[in-house]
């Protein structure tokens, strides 16, 4: 196997010719200007956004009752201490950490073994494809019919949710490790388990990101639709129907904007880890 | 000069052992379609010891299985392989190999590609901060130590690869075309540089090209493989002058080295051509 290798003038040598001449400074500024501009760009989007949604709600484009307003969402935020909101984020926080935990530790294990075993690979093939394509809402009846309404059922759906993009990329990082790397950890007698802590899990670490990345909102989801699905005794999910059951759309709208910035605020975590781990790939 | 080295001649019979020494080696290995595939056919190599030998033969003859085999990467079905009398089981530390494709840790710096084959040696930390340090001198790379792979050109990379081979200190250094992957110019300058490091270390070499020019001009002994299921067609001892510079490539013997090994090649390239 040859890969070509762009020996006159690979951009390695152009980022280091740029230093010599010193034009560095330009170069490592620039992207973080742009991330600045883009920054102020999306903060804008978001300002017009509600500054539409105010003036609809205001003229009455737009039925407040059922639409509420940012004046009334801001108006209420002394409502997410006062009531027992804190009671309910605690319990869904909890099933999140747990399932998103469970989905990370089940995921890489299950992927590293279906990655580089191919026994393991053929037998589990068809489960996990049928556990990853089949809409997370399917399983909540089956799960809450075994294990009753309680945080049980919202944990096993995030993990449901979780597991399989963990484990997919997981496995697909662990399969395509380039061979010459495993090959020359053989020849330099790099032991089994230190070939594992070296080449292999370095080379799925970014795949694993990447899955816990889609795994978060997958779980974030999949704990949320449990918890609205009825019964259970805590969790935002079971506020959001309530609150929407009673037409208080401005703490309606306050719980999805505070579920929505929690959400962005950690997926978007996850992807910029995603980007620095990726550091020493070629650009 | 060191006079240790061995002359031109086949350093076979007499009372010097030879260091290498590969006896009726077959391999095999299974085609895609479940085929046993005779990739090396009773194939017999003696080296001295210090001795630079190439391998050169016709694409997908089975050179690098060869190699594959001396590092002990892939188990013969017959024959054997003995290095200063002892008998090629498994990889070792007397051996290292030069990849053809680098092999490079992506995600470790120079130096702590450098220092990969030597992790699992007991040394202590500053010994082996030292082993590659002078390693990482030897080719050049000593202010690029902090780079990744990613950051240097195709032929820095190779130059990576050379070091981290040295480091561990093997008798024997395998080198899988490890110039193919470079350009003409590359090559050739890394060529020069390999030959500066083997006068100085006296290590034994075993290259495998398909450069007939690079194998005339770094070798003592270039042996010509048939095409597959492969043996050894013939053994041309190469005698020029050492130290060799690029110069020696416009010389008259160079020209019919070259020639010679040529002729020896050309039916065998057809023929495998053919048969493919």
């Amino acid at each position: 196997m040859r890969r070509p290798v762009d020996v006159q003038n690979p951009p390695a040598v152009q980022r280091a010719r740029a230093r010599a001449e010193g034009t560095r400074r330009t170069a490592r500024t620039r992207p973080r200007d742009q991330r600045l501009t883009r920054l102020w760009i999306s903060s804008a989007t978001v300002a017009v956004a509600i500054l539409l949604w105010e003036v609809a709600a205001r003229t009455g484009v737009m039925d407040a009752r059922f639409t509420s307003s940012p004046s009334g969402v801001v108006a209420n935020l002394p409502w997410l201490v006062e009531s027992d909101f804190r009671v309910h984020a605690g319990y869904t926080l909890y099933a999140i950490t747990a399932a998103f935990g469970l989905s990370l530790v089940a995921g890489a294990a299950a992927g590293l073994v279906i990655g580089r075993v191919r026994l393991a690979r053929r037998l589990l093939d068809p489960l996990v494809t049928i556990g990853y394509t089949t809409p997370l809402t399917a399983f909540i009846p089956v799960v809450v019919m075994f294990l009753g309404l309680g945080i049980t059922s919202k944990i096993v759906i995030g993990l449901v949710g979780g597991v399989f993009p963990v484990l997919v990329n997981v496995a697909a990082g662990a399969g395509t490790v380039d061979p010459p790397l495993l090959r020359a950890a053989r020849s330099f007698s790099v032991g089994r388990f230190q070939t594992y802590r070296h080449v292999i899990v370095p080379s799925v670490l970014p795949y694993a990101v990447t899955g816990a990345r889609i795994g978060l909102g997958r779980v974030l989801i999949g704990v949320i639709i449990t918890e609205m699905f009825g019964g259970s005794q805590y969790g935002l999910g079971l506020l959001l129907i309530r609150m929407g059951q009673s037409f208080r759309t401005d703490e309606l709208m306050l719980l999805v904007l505070v579920v929505g910035i929690a959400g962005t605020l950690t997926v978007g975590g996850l992807r910029s880890w995603e980007r620095r781990m990726a550091r020493w790939r070629a650009v | 000069m060191d006079l240790t080295r061995p002359d031109s001649a086949v350093p076979r019979g007499g009372t010097v052992r030879p260091f290498i020494r590969i006896e009726d080696l077959t391999v095999e290995y299974r085609s895609p379609s479940n085929q046993p595939l005779t990739a090396i056919d009773r194939l017999n190599l003696d080296v001295a010891q210090g001795e630079f030998i190439s391998v050169v033969g016709p694409s997908g003859c089975g050179k690098s299985t060869l190699l594959m085999a001396v590092d002990g990467l892939l188990q013969p079905v017959e024959g054997r392989i003995e290095i200063d009398g002892t008998p090629v089981t498994a990889p070792g530390r007397d051996r290292a190999v030069v990849f053809q494709e680098f092999a490079l840790l992506p995600w470790r710096t120079v130096r702590q590609n450098v220092a990969f084959g030597l992790e699992g040696q007991r040394m202590s930390k500053a010994r082996r901060e030292e082993t590659v340090s002078r390693y990482l001198r030897l080719v050049g790379l000593e202010n690029f130590a902090g780079h990744y792979p990613s950051q240097l050109s195709g032929g820095m990379r190779q130059r990576v690869g050379i070091a981290r081979a040295l480091a561990v200190e093997p008798q024997v250094l395998l080198m899988d075309e490890p110039f193919g992957a470079l350009d003409a110019q590359t090559r050739e300058i890394l060529g020069e540089e390999l030959l500066r490091i083997w006068d100085a270390h006296q290590r034994t070499v075993l290259f495998i090209t398909h450069d007939i020019d690079e194998a005339v001009f770094l070798s003592d002994r270039v042996a010509v493989m048939t095409r597959r299921p492969a043996r050894i067609k013939e053994i041309m001892a190469i005698d020029l002058p050492r130290p060799r510079t690029i110069e020696v490539k416009s010389s008259k013997p160079f020209g019919q080295y070259r020639r010679r090994i040529w002729d020896m090649l050309h039916d065998e390239a057809i023929q495998a051509s053919r048969e493919r």
